[in-house]
């Protein structure tokens, strides 16, 4: 008699592990530009991926994955901008409430005399004062190579406005460029 | 074309959108004008070092946690999971902080001030200060006010020193995050107002602002990733 072997059938979990796990870091790279901090990147993507994975069910359907992760990471930045602008404050979950002990204060980073890395501190300082519209577009257009056409459609917004959006954005980082002599 | 006029086309020429006749007219321009060169060189420099800004490294088994939460987070019901997403992470999160927590509306006094340490941070860097309230009850509608120095801002709320909020505070602890940038060399102070029912409880924070780099902190200088 023939041994008939039964190969379980992969769990949901696992699939959806495969579609986004391997975006997982461009979407990290992408929030942390947004927002300028790991903690904020971090939490951005996770709550990116919860919401993700109680519809995952539709992502299995989606042809050009990367750029609509990118685009709902985008929404749901937008949507946190517009969240804290209405309140900033959250109620800390009665279970929850032993994470606070957990924060710790990790800013001092040891300096590194390279001026290089200094030239970059510099940029990065001018690049942070940015608006939050002109941080996205550059984020999206100048550091992660979307092209408009992609934008159009991830951020919602004609390829005009987006065009004189980039403009705008790149001439005002310049400007703070030259004004703090840097470069 | 004028030196000018090429260097108004350079967005395009850089992006790829130039046409086929101006991208011929401006790559014979290139080829004979030095000037021209170097204003291309230059911005193609300042490009590569914007890609070049370093992102912090991925916490270590950010990617196992992340797909675990997620699967946890599904199993608890929809208004918990709701309310756990925008909070959960948030929370975990190791970041530059103040905590502190205070007792809210237990006392009988109208209005109560907490003094908290003084905190150190240089010109143009973002620091985020996280406070926690402690409420006996819950409060509907209370009015959140943050009182800034002219020596810094509120992240998303530039040149405005006063920024409020009605807010419904639940029984027990509540998060209150300001991301805060300096914005010059100055002490002053911060006061985050409660007010609810006639009472009013301040939390005030004093800040010295110092030249960059003097506080101790500077963004993460780590590879990317």
């Amino acid at each position: 008699m023939k041994n008939i072997v039964i190969f379980p059938r992969k769990k949901s979990r696992d699939k959806f592990e495969e579609l986004v796990g391997p975006h997982l870091e461009h979407l990290y790279r992408v929030a942390y530009r947004f927002c300028g901090t790991r903690d904020d990147a971090e939490d951005l993507v996770q709550d990116l991926i919860i919401k993700l994975y109680a519809t995952r069910k539709e992502l299995e359907t989606v042809e050009q994955l990367r750029p609509w992760l990118a685009r709902a990471l985008y929404n749901l930045y937008v949507d946190n901008i517009r969240r804290y602008q209405r309140s900033p404050i959250m109620q800390v979950p009665p279970n929850e409430e032993h994470l606070l002990a957990e924060i710790t204060d990790t800013a001092n980073t040891p300096d590194q005399d390279h001026e290089r890395r200094q030239k970059l501190q510099q940029l990065q300082r001018m690049f942070d004062q940015l608006s939050d519209e002109h941080r996205t577009i550059l984020t999206l257009h100048d550091m992660e190579g979307y092209n408009l056409p992609e934008l159009e459609k991830i951020m919602g917004i004609p390829v005009g406005t987006l065009k004189s959006r980039l403009h705008r954005a790149r001439e005002r980082l310049r400007d703070l460029v030259q004004k703090d002599g840097t470069f | 074309m004028t030196c000018k006029e090429i260097m108004g086309y350079l967005d395009d020429y850089l992006d790829g959108t130039l046409s086929g006749d101006q991208q011929v007219i401006f790559s014979q321009h290139l080829g004979t004008c030095k000037q021209c060169q170097e204003g291309l060189s230059k911005e193609q420099e300042f490009r590569q070092n914007l890609k070049d800004l370093p992102v912090f490294p991925l916490s270590p088994a950010f990617s196992q946690k992340v797909f675990m939460a997620a699967a946890q987070q599904e199993k608890r019901d929809f208004h918990r999971r709701s309310f756990i997403t925008g909070f959960g992470s948030a929370i975990a999160a190791s970041l530059a902080l103040w905590l502190v927590t205070v007792a809210y509306f237990s006392s009988v006094p109208p209005t109560s001030v907490d003094v908290l340490p003084t905190v150190a941070i240089s010109v143009q860097e973002v620091r985020k200060v996280k406070l926690v309230f402690d409420a006996t009850h819950a409060l509907h509608q209370a009015k959140v006010s943050i009182y800034l120095p002219e020596s810094v801002e509120l992240v998303g709320f530039p040149g405005q020193r006063v920024v409020s909020w009605q807010a419904n505070l639940g029984q027990g602890k509540n998060l209150l995050s300001l991301p805060l940038r300096a914005l010059q060399e100055q002490t002053g102070a911060l006061e985050a107002h409660i007010e609810h029912d006639g009472k009013i409880k301040v939390m005030r924070l004093k800040f010295a602002v110092e030249k960059p780099g003097m506080s101790g902190y500077s963004k993460p200088q780590l590879p990317m990733v």
